[in-house]
């Protein structure tokens, strides 16, 4: 055997693996989908359950308000998630990744504060990333701390009214 | 359809077909290039403290360098480069192997900087294009390439089958057939005028939602249908991905997953050989 044939074999085995593992991580084979993910710092094996079982059929919103230093809270301002529909965006739709990061940040939000105590999502980077981007915008007056809110709302044409689904502690700008 | 069983023309294709995918996208990063900064979204500061490497690990150091901004705008810009040297004929004279282990090395950078608002034309990207790289080192190499184009070929029945399999799962897929109208009808996946023009049409909105659902679940079957049938799934698929690109803005899924087909359309053609033999 020489070394083009290990090489061969090299290559076809890494992409026989690779394949098992994704087909393991669609289905959670064995539960070993957990194993598999926790190693998967490049994001190589996919994730194919589009819109399945539960496809989102909410909108998320995210708002922000500051308190002063005396204590006054302010307004609260959105934060758009969703972008206006538009012919063009089915060839070119850069905003689609920003409000696609903001979703899925939120979303994770949402998920963990059900799921995890409070001092274990506070710390997870969806959240930090979130205060760390919300702190940063430019503010006519010198604000003491800021919070944000997620709410969700039930599309165009809705049946029931929005609804909050999570408020955070101010935190100091 | 015979070109599709000269594994040389259905690399063309797939490198083409995904090398139009990831520049729009690449041109749409570097038009985000703000997102990078420190005080925005995807805050190197923030995002490296996942800490999956020690700080004295030359991988991280090195990861550090090139990820944090400015110098990732850099890895971008590089990137877009690369993507020229491929496309126009003629520029780059040499193996093709080395730009698309390059293509490969920001692609794996792109994916870590990004522990959200990534999605599965990104991954498919990937997936293609490191098969790319791996055909590239040595195109003699049959094996290898027929390998690569089984991988593709198999990933993308893969991902088909398992969207289609969960929604099996959903009731609103099933039991209650409204999955396409309340996607439609969000502002961040949909359409107003779209789901106004479904609200209340039950059949039509029953009949889009079973058929996403049979179709993908039942898309491996293109391997056995040989040809002309194949055109009946890669044409629903063509349609869907044009669709879902016009409707709800998912602009790369279209050609991501394009540039699978080609794989599918040689995996189908060698297998209907054997089912005449």
């Amino acid at each position: 055997m020489n070394l083009s044939d290990i090489f061969t074999y090299f290559i076809v085995g890494c992409l026989g693996f690779w394949l098992l593992a994704s087909a393991i991580c669609q289905f959670n084979i064995l539960r070993l989908e957990t194993f598999f993910r926790r190693m998967d710092y490049f994001s190589l094996l996919p994730r194919w359950s589009f819109f399945a079982p539960n496809p989102g059929v909410t909108d998320y919103h995210l708002l922000y308000r500051d308190k002063d230093k005396e204590n006054e809270c302010g307004r609260w301002k959105e934060l758009p998630i969703a972008s206006k529909r538009t012919l063009l965006g089915a060839i070119w739709n850069p905003k689609k990744r920003s409000k696609k990061a903001l979703s899925d940040a939120v979303q994770t939000i949402v998920r963990s504060s059900d799921k995890l105590k409070a001092s274990e999502f506070k710390t997870s980077i969806c959240y930090i990333a979130l205060v760390n981007f919300i702190s940063s915008f430019p503010r006519k007056e010198d604000g003491n701390t800021t919070q944000f809110m997620i709410m969700e709302s039930y599309g165009h044409f809705p049946d029931k009214g929005p609804k909050m689904l999570f408020r955070s502690e101010f935190h100091k700008i | 359809m015979e070109n599709f069983l000269n594994i040389e023309f259905v690399y063309i294709c797939m490198k083409y077909f995904v090398l139009v995918g990831i520049s729009i996208s690449t041109i749409e990063l570097l038009y985000n290039w703000k997102n990078f900064k420190d005080d925005r979204l995807y805050s190197w500061k923030v995002i490296s403290t996942r800490g999956y490497f020690s700080e004295k690990n030359t991988l991280h150091k090195l990861a550090n360098f090139l990820l944090k901004y400015p110098n990732f705008i850099g890895v971008i810009i590089l990137r877009l480069i690369i993507i020229l040297l491929l496309v126009v004929p003629g520029i780059w004279g040499f193996s093709q192997a080395p730009l698309f282990l390059a293509l490969v090395l920001t692609s794996l950078m792109i994916n870590y900087r990004s522990p959200f608002g990534q999605d599965g034309s990104d991954q498919m990207s990937t997936i293609v294009i490191i098969v790319l790289f791996l055909y590239h080192i040595n195109p003699e190499n049959s094996i290898v390439a027929q390998a690569g184009i089984w991988f593709i070929a198999l990933q993308s029945l893969l991902s088909y089958f398992t969207a289609g399999f969960f929604k099996a799962k959903g009731e609103k897929w099933t039991t209650r057939p409204n999955a396409v109208f309340l996607i439609f009808n969000t502002a961040t996946y949909g359409s107003k005028p779209i789901a106004g023009y479904l609200q209340n049409r039950q059949m039509a909105i029953t009949f889009l939602t079973w058929s996403t659902v049979a179709v993908e679940a039942a898309f491996p079957l293109v391997l056995v249908t040989g040809y002309p049938g194949m055109i009946v799934f890669l044409g629903w698929g063509l349609t869907f991905h044009l669709m879902n690109a016009l409707v709800m803005g998912l602009n790369s899924f279209l050609w991501a997953f394009l540039a699978t087909y080609g794989a599918i359309i040689y995996c189908c053609l060698q297998l209907s050989g054997y089912w005449i033999l």
